[in-house]
C-alpha cells in the first residue's frame, strides 16, 4: 500500500480586521474637517503680497470681490471669478455701491504696478465704495 | 455606517483646500479728483514709491521690496506722528506711487503706516 503524501497544514486564515479601517478612517475624516477650509467664495487663484498688519478675518462680511491678474499677454480682471471688461466693471461696481454696507475686496499680485488699480479704483470712487480691503498673506 | 463615514471623508477631501488663508489689509478709499486736486492739507507730508519699490520722503530712501526699509520707516513716521501730536494737529500722509510701482510696496508701506497709528492716509 503506497502511503499518501502528507499534505502540508496550513495555518488558519484569519478573518479581515475591519475595526482598525475605521479607525484610520475616521482619523482621516477629522484630520480633513479641521485642518481644511471650505472653498467658500469662488476666486481665481494667485499669488498675494506679504503684510505685517494684515489679519485674516474671523468671520469676513459678505463682500465682492475683485482680482487683477496680470501676465506677459496684458491684465485680466475678474468679478469674483468672471472674467469682466472695464465697462462691465463700472456697472457691477455701481450695483455693489447701493448697498451701503458694501465692501470690495482687491486681489492682487505682488509685483502688480499701481496704474492697473489706479484705473480701477477711480470706478470704485465713483460708484461710491467706501471701505475697501487688499487681500494679503499674513508675513 | 463605514459607507456614510467614506462618504463624508470623499466630500472634504474633494471640496476643500489646503490653501493659505487670506489676510484683510484695509487702506483708505479716497475721494473722486483727489488726484487733481492741487492744494494739499497743511501738515500733510507726501511718501513717494518708485518703480523699484523705494520709498522716498524728505530725501531720504526706505526700500520696502527687500524689507530693510519697513523698520526705519516706521521709526521716522513714529516721529513724524509724535511731532503732528505734540503740536495739537493730527498726522496726514498722501502716498503717491509711481504708475509702475509693486503692490508689494504699496503694502509693505501701509504696513508702516499703520504700525504708527496714523490714520489719516490718502492715495491718489
Amino acid at each position: 500500500m503506497v502511503p499518501m503524501p502528507r499534505r502540508k497544514s496550513r495555518p488558519p486564515e484569519e478573518p479581515f480586521q475591519m475595526a482598525p479601517m475605521i479607525d484610520m478612517v475616521f482619523l482621516l475624516l477629522v484630520f480633513f474637517m479641521t485642518v481644511s477650509t471650505l472653498a467658500r467664495e469662488a476666486r481665481p487663484e494667485l499669488d498675494l503680497a506679504l503684510s505685517r498688519t494684515a489679519r485674516v478675518p474671523e468671520e469676513a462680511p459678505p463682500r465682492d470681490i475683485l482680482t487683477v491678474l496680470r501676465d506677459d499677454t496684458g491684465s485680466r480682471i475678474y468679478w469674483r471669478n468672471r472674467q469682466v471688461e472695464l465697462d462691465q466693471l463700472e456697472t457691477l461696481l455701481r450695483e455693489s455701491a447701493r448697498n451701503p454696507d458694501s465692501q470690495l475686496l482687491l486681489r492682487g499680485g505682488p509685483e502688480l504696478p499701481w496704474s492697473e488699480w489706479q484705473r480701477i479704483l477711480a470706478l470704485v470712487r465713483e460708484a461710491g465704495i467706501r471701505d475697501l480691503v487688499f487681500a494679503t498673506f499674513e508675513e | 455606517m463605514i459607507d456614510c463615514v467614506f462618504l463624508m471623508l470623499v466630500y472634504f477631501m474633494t471640496t476643500s483646500s489646503l490653501e493659505k488663508s487670506e489676510a484683510d489689509l484695509p487702506f483708505p478709499a479716497g475721494r473722486p479728483g483727489l488726484a487733481s486736486d492741487p492744494l494739499p492739507q497743511i501738515d500733510e507730508q507726501r511718501l513717494a514709491i518708485d518703480a523699484a519699490g523705494t520709498v522716498l520722503w524728505n530725501g531720504s530712501r526706505f526700500d520696502m521690496l527687500d524689507g530693510s526699509g519697513l523698520s526705519p520707516l516706521r521709526q521716522r513716521l513714529a516721529a513724524f506722528e509724535q511731532t503732528c501730536r505734540s503740536a495739537g494737529s493730527e498726522a496726514s500722509l498722501q502716498i503717491l506711487p509711481d504708475r509702475d510701482a509693486p503692490h508689494q510696496a504699496l503694502v509693505s508701506t501701509l504696513d508702516a503706516v499703520s504700525l504708527t497709528g496714523i490714520e489719516q492716509v490718502h492715495l491718489p
